[in-house]
């Protein structure tokens, strides 16, 4: 795919779980359903998608939170769903994360000290004086006074207890940093600032990316490579300049639509508005999953999934239409 | 729409409002002097990051501040002509829920989980108007019609749990318009919460019906796509003040105010982020309402700040069409 040393690969995943309904029916929901992308080194992939497509489950599974039902993933090339005990820590080391809420995300009864120390420990830095140097360093990098370490995290406002959450996945040096909606609590101010302190720390570290969020805004800013999901499964997966000139799939043209852009000129031209609801994933409809919504749906797409079509320049879509975009 | 207009349609007028909250800390200004204006037929936009007051604004309106610790000190809240803030509390609840209603942002936490939807409708016209329990039924169902929720029937038997968000958010729309006579409905981050396809389908169901009914809808949010999106006119709010007001085109086409213009660049779908490596930020934070200086509360975050900044805070400055600004330094160069 690129000169750029691979790092994780995910193939053909699946994390289905029983729901029990209070009548005793079970059903099954497929929260991810065979999921594919790969990552390189210092690349940041988004991951775009309405509430209940997966995208959290997703990023959880690729933690191994969640043991993923079918399918593989490769962290450098090896296996990575069959490590065990000191493997499985060794490897994770390499992988954090940064939560969305940074009020929950962060144990109002420790200090900053502690919480970024935390995973030090975890790891056996056994030196007291070693584990506070490198927190106080990584402080500086994500633009905290180090003064502030013996602080707790109530005292900092929303924008500066993200910085401690990133510092905090950070601490170890990662290769691969997870972000799930790591903005969306913010700011729209406060939100700029903690996007170029990613993409500052990327260009530093050179670790890679993958950017869950909601807002397509945010995701073609901030990614290379965007995935969009639908109900569980990715329904188009580009480049981000060519996902911006043309969306192929008719859902990824509705976000790009319906997320409103600081123009007027948007009020006017609204020519692709989907109608209704997310359908519920445990009764999922027919064929295609959007079609219930889809303003191009045919037949065809009432009864059969349609696989994910590879299109020039390294896109897929998911999408019997697509070509009369 | 000068703002010199008659007084008899402006549906609802603010004035030097002033809100102060005793805390454990001390006392602090949450609306400082605040005046705007919300005419018949009429979208104001409310725009400001967290704790600029403009929620506070909201339950000032309808009279739901905490009252332990939160009092207007200053200024009034005219509805239709009538100060609200002198009226006693039983005139006030009349007017609440049937001319000025609330849309809060969160669906879930703003419908009684225990009681079906068709229940809590029917409450709204039962409380209002005499009405027979068949007839609140009819009436609820035409309502939930209204807002367009697909099968309203079978909504109305349904429990708020069984809904979508944006089915929710539907319900407290009609809720909201369910009276002999809407006046005002104040959104306070109707979309918030809602995904963005589903936010596109609420707010130009909100706008429609806006126009329909002709009623005034002050809308609040943090976000400058959702302005964009339906309103006509926009108040900006900092640290309790409001810093500047104009027309939806004016304010998106010349911002004059240092802030609002941050607002407005820092967004990743603003025209001046387009293609670049980093966005523009407004660098800093939103000051703590326990400690404001003297002067203009975003002296520290601005980068057009002059000597007199530190001072006091900036007067009005009209520019035109009624655009108002208060800044010593303003971004004229943009008119």
């Amino acid at each position: 795919m690129s000169e750029r040393k691979r790092l994780l690969s995910v193939k053909n995943v699946k994390k289905y779980f029983t729901v029990r309904e209070a009548n005793g029916n079970t059903h099954v929901l497929k929260a991810v359903d065979q999921v594919s992308c790969d990552i390189s080194m210092g690349e940041i992939v988004g991951v775009v998608g309405e509430s209940g497509c997966g995208k959290s489950t997703l990023a959880k599974t690729i933690m191994r939170v969640y043991e993923p039902d079918e399918g593989k993933i490769y962290w450098k090339q090896k296996d990575f769903t069959i490590l065990k005990g000191s493997e499985l820590k060794q490897s994770r080391k390499n992988i954090q994360m940064v939560f969305q809420d940074p009020f929950s995300s962060l144990n109002p009864r420790k200090n900053v000290e502690a919480i970024i120390g935390q995973p030090l420990r975890i790891h056996n830095w056994a030196s007291v004086q070693d584990r506070k140097q490198r927190v106080q360093e990584v402080l500086n990098e994500v633009g905290i006074n180090p003064a502030y370490m013996h602080r707790y995290p109530h005292q900092f406002s929303g924008g500066q207890r993200q910085r401690i959450g990133i510092a905090r996945a950070l601490v170890l040096h990662p290769e691969f940093v997870i972000c799930d909606e790591a903005v969306s609590a913010l700011d729209v101010s406060i939100q700029a600032q903690i996007l170029n302190l990613l993409l500052d720390l990327r260009d530093q570290y050179g670790f890679a990316i993958f950017f869950i969020s909601h807002d397509l805004s945010v995701v073609e800013f901030i990614a290379n490579h965007v995935l969009v999901m639908y109900l569980g499964r990715v329904v188009e997966s580009a480049p981000k300049q060519e996902l911006m000139k043309q969306a192929l799939h008719p859902y990824s043209r509705a976000l790009l639509e319906a997320s409103p852009g600081v123009d007027l000129s948007f009020r006017k031209k609204r020519s692709f508005m989907v109608m209704g609801d997310v359908p519920s994933p445990v009764h999922l409809p027919t064929g295609c999953y959007f079609h219930p919504r889809c303003p191009l749906a045919t037949e065809r797409c009432r009864k059969e999934y349609p696989p994910l079509f590879s299109a020039n320049n390294n896109r897929k879509v998911a999408c019997w239409e697509a070509d009369h975009l | 729409m000068s703002m010199t207009g008659t007084q008899k349609n402006k549906l609802l007028a603010i004035k030097d409002l002033t809100v102060r909250f005793h805390t454990r800390f001390g006392v602090l200004y949450a609306v400082k002097n605040l005046c705007f204006h919300v005419e018949q037929g009429e979208t104001v936009a409310l725009v400001g990051e967290s704790g600029c007051g403009k929620s506070v604004t909201a339950l000032s309106i309808i009279g739901l501040l905490p009252q332990s610790i939160g009092e207007i000190s200053g200024g009034y809240i005219k509805f239709q002509g009538v100060d609200l803030c002198k009226l006693p509390e039983k005139e006030k609840q009349k007017i609440r829920g049937s001319k000025i209603s609330v849309i809060f942002q969160d669906p879930m936490t703003s419908l009684n989980p225990v009681f079906t939807i068709g229940n809590q409708m029917e409450e709204v016209f039962k409380t209002h108007e005499e009405v027979k329990k068949r007839e609140a039924r009819y009436k609820s169902i035409e309502m939930l019609r209204m807002v367009k929720i697909p099968d309203p029937e079978r909504c109305a038997r349904s429990y708020p749990h069984q809904l979508s968000g944006g089915m929710r958010q539907r319900v407290m729309i009609a809720m909201a318009l369910s009276s002999p006579e809407p006046g005002l409905i104040i959104a306070d981050e109707p979309t918030t919460a809602l995904d963005v396809t589903i936010q596109a389908q609420i707010l130009h169901l909100l706008n429609d019906l806006k126009k329909r009914l002709k009623i005034g809808l002050l809308l609040i949010t943090h976000d400058m796509g959702v302005v964009a999106e339906v309103a006509d006119r926009v108040v900006v709010m900092y640290a309790g003040h409001k810093v500047e007001e104009g027309l939806a085109e004016s304010i998106f086409r010349h911002p004059l105010h240092p802030y609002s213009m941050g607002l407005l660049q820092c967004q990743c779908s603003s025209a001046q982020n387009r293609g670049k490596e980093r966005l523009i930020t407004i660098g800093g934070t939103v000051p703590n309402l326990l400690r404001l200086s003297r002067g203009c509360p975003f002296a520290d975050r601005c980068n057009r700040v002059v000597g007199k900044c530190w001072d006091s805070f900036p007067p009005q400055q009209i520019f035109d069409q009624a655009h108002e600004v208060y800044c010593y330094n303003p971004l004229k160069e943009m008119l």
